[in-house]
């Protein structure tokens, strides 16, 4: 058994003539939190496209807890415990955010349609249990106030709270953040940080996020990984990375 | 499309549930009310047209509304309804309920063949797709010799031009002719399919359903299955299309697969109700059924009056209203009747 719960390896993908990651290789272990940063286009979120499933790599491995996840379909990714936000925010637009949150325990309900066509006692009681569920998130999330809610009629900040509790009410044992901070102001992003250092304490949860704004990333990542062109280019803690000439390059430019 | 505001989970109490049942009860002695509309067979049989109707576009609701599949061919499977529940009632001599059973299951796994294409087609294409099956059908069930054999008794004049005669069923105790006992036999199916309706869209089932509709991406990424269940909404929605289709040969005795009915067009029709009545809403299927039901004898009532004043009737007047109808449907209240009621609800209730 490998040191890391999720392990990637060599792993490349191309779309036509463009290699958008190639030879990629990453790690984190239980109950880290870990950057994947770059500058736009680095392929940064191909590879969690690639970890949900999204995408088929052509070649690499991707190991979670020792399975491998290549071979997996899309919709088996958060039975292993695995859930995922979106950078544009994918929610159920027309529905409450307490149905969002009720989808989002799809997989941990069990009772099959025929159940629910005749409303069978076990419905009723899976229903009433993850409502609790679902409501103890949004406790935790402040977001009580908007569980009937319509999702789409909330502002977008909230919007990306509520995807943040659609994958908490999952019970993930990795959470992967696709530019959680993006659209904040420095106040916000710094509660944020917060924020997600409760979730990891609090749910055991590793995190991996993708995320643009360098202050979130250094506050709160242990260790980061550093793409550029769908190459790895650095990795390391935020203090090492921050010195890295090569990283510096990628993101300002070279010095002639 | 903006989809806000849109009624898709209903919290009712079972109390309620007994002022529905008795309103139908009681809607054949209201509804002499509505000019037209006597105390006699004709008035009852277009009820139970339009509980047969009303049962297709639930079924239907289930899929375009919740699920966001759009099917041209429920025609062909209400035909296919229509032909399992006749056959077991006059061929096999069942009674009505185990008929109507068989109608439901068999249906339903033709609903799967439908629902094959929509595991890789989606919108406008799967729609084509599916209208071919409502082509096909009928064609088959008034071509081929086996089917024939099948259906028409030993000395059936009848099925020697094509026609496959079914005894009316009705309750105990009333004649076949009688369309209120029908009636109550209708809406005691009625009753049971809505509330099996209103159970699925708020189960885990359902809401897996809703969330195919909103985005297939987060519904994978929240650990659905696309194609189990998009096939399983093909399933239900056929088995409650079946249902209304055997209904209808208990209603009409006799059974023509190239009649209008079981037409292409027709599945053009089941759209309109649910469109008309408010897509994903379970009262939207039963209003835009209503509606519906009431529309032909209106359209013709309509047209008789255009070739009085201008001196001749339109060709295809009733496609052409359809037409019409779905536009500025879709224009003027895209959510239809029940979405249109809703916000005139906020706005005069809660002032929204």
């Amino acid at each position: 058994m490998s040191e890391f719960q999720l392990e990637i390896e060599g792993l490349s993908i191309s779309f036509g003539g463009l290699q958008a990651v190639s030879d990629f290789s990453m790690g984190i272990r239980k109950g880290e939190i870990v950057g994947l940063i770059g500058p736009n286009g680095a392929g940064k979120t191909t590879v969690f496209n690639c970890i949900s499933r999204f995408y088929q790599p052509n070649a690499g491995h991707i190991l979670f807890e020792g399975r491998e996840l290549t071979k997996e379909p899309a919709h088996k990714i958060i039975h292993y415990g695995i859930a995922r936000t979106f950078q544009n925010v994918e929610l159920f637009k027309n529905l409450t955010v307490m149905d969002n949150l009720l989808i989002g325990q799809h997989h941990r309900m069990s009772e099959n349609f025929l159940v629910g066509l005749l409303a069978l006692p076990p419905k009723r009681k899976a229903e009433k249990r993850a409502r609790e569920e679902a409501r103890e998130v949004l406790r935790f999330l402040n977001l009580e106030q908007v569980s009937e809610s319509i999702a789409q009629s909330l502002p977008f900040g909230v919007q990306k709270m509520v995807e943040m509790a659609r994958a908490l009410v999952s019970q993930p044992k990795l959470l992967l953040l696709d530019e959680p901070a993006a659209g904040s102001n420095p106040h916000e992003t710094s509660k944020l940080a917060a924020l997600i250092k409760r979730i990891r304490d609090e749910f055991g949860t590793s995190v991996l996020l993708v995320e643009h704004d360098m202050s979130l990333v250094m506050e709160l990542c242990q260790r980061l990984y550093v793409m550029d062109f769908g190459k790895k280019i650095a990795e390391g803690e935020p203090t090492e990375i921050q010195r890295n000439p090569a990283v510096i390059e990628a993101y300002l430019g070279k010095d002639n | 499309m903006n989809w806000a505001k849109l009624p898709t989970q209903l919290h009712w109490h079972y109390s309620r549930w007994a002022v529905i049942l008795a309103m139908l009860l009681a809607l054949p002695w209201l509804i002499t009310i509505l000019p037209f509309f006597g105390a006699n067979n004709y008035t009852y049989s277009q009820l139970n047209l339009w509980l047969i109707l009303g049962i297709v576009c639930l079924g239907l609701n289930l899929l375009t509304g919740a699920t966001g599949q759009i099917s041209l061919g429920h025609a062909a499977l209400f035909a296919v309804g229509a032909y399992i529940g006749g056959y077991f009632v006059a061929r096999q001599e069942w009674p009505s309920w185990a008929a109507l059973l068989m109608a439901a299951l068999g249906t339903g796994i033709i609903g799967l063949i439908l629902g094959l294409p929509a595991l890789r087609l989606s919108g406008p294409y799967l729609a084509v797709a599916t209208f071919g099956f409502s082509v096909a059908v009928p064609q088959l069930l008034s071509r081929s010799k086996e089917l024939a054999n099948l259906f028409s008794g030993t000395n059936d004049v009848a099925s020697r031009i094509g026609v496959f005669k079914v005894a009316k069923q009705n309750l105990p105790g009333f004649q076949a002719e009688e369309d209120l006992g029908r009636y109550f036999m209708f809406v005691l199916i009625f009753v049971i399919m809505l509330l099996l309706a209103f159970n699925l869209t708020k189960s885990r089932t359902g809401r897996a359903f809703f969330a195919i509709r909103e985005s297939e991406t987060a519904a994978q990424a929240m650990g659905l299955s696309l194609g189990y269940y998009k096939l399983l909404a093909f399933v239900i929605s056929a088995a409650f299309t079946g249902v209304a289709g055997s209904m209808y040969a208990f209603q009409v005795g006799q059974l023509d697969a190239n009649s209008i009915t079981f037409s292409p067009m027709e599945s053009v029709l089941f759209l309109t109700a649910i469109i008309l009545g408010g897509l994903g809403s379970v009262w939207g299927a039963v209003l835009g059924a209503a509606l519906i039901t009431l529309l032909p004898p209106t359209i013709t009532a309509l047209n008789d009056l255009i070739k009085l004043n201008f001196g001749s009737s339109i060709e295809n007047f009733e496609s052409i209203f359809y037409g019409v109808l779905i536009i500025s449907c879709i224009y003027f209240m895209p959510f239809g009747v029940t979405g249109a009621l809703h916000r005139l609800k906020l706005r005069f209730v809660y002032g929204e």
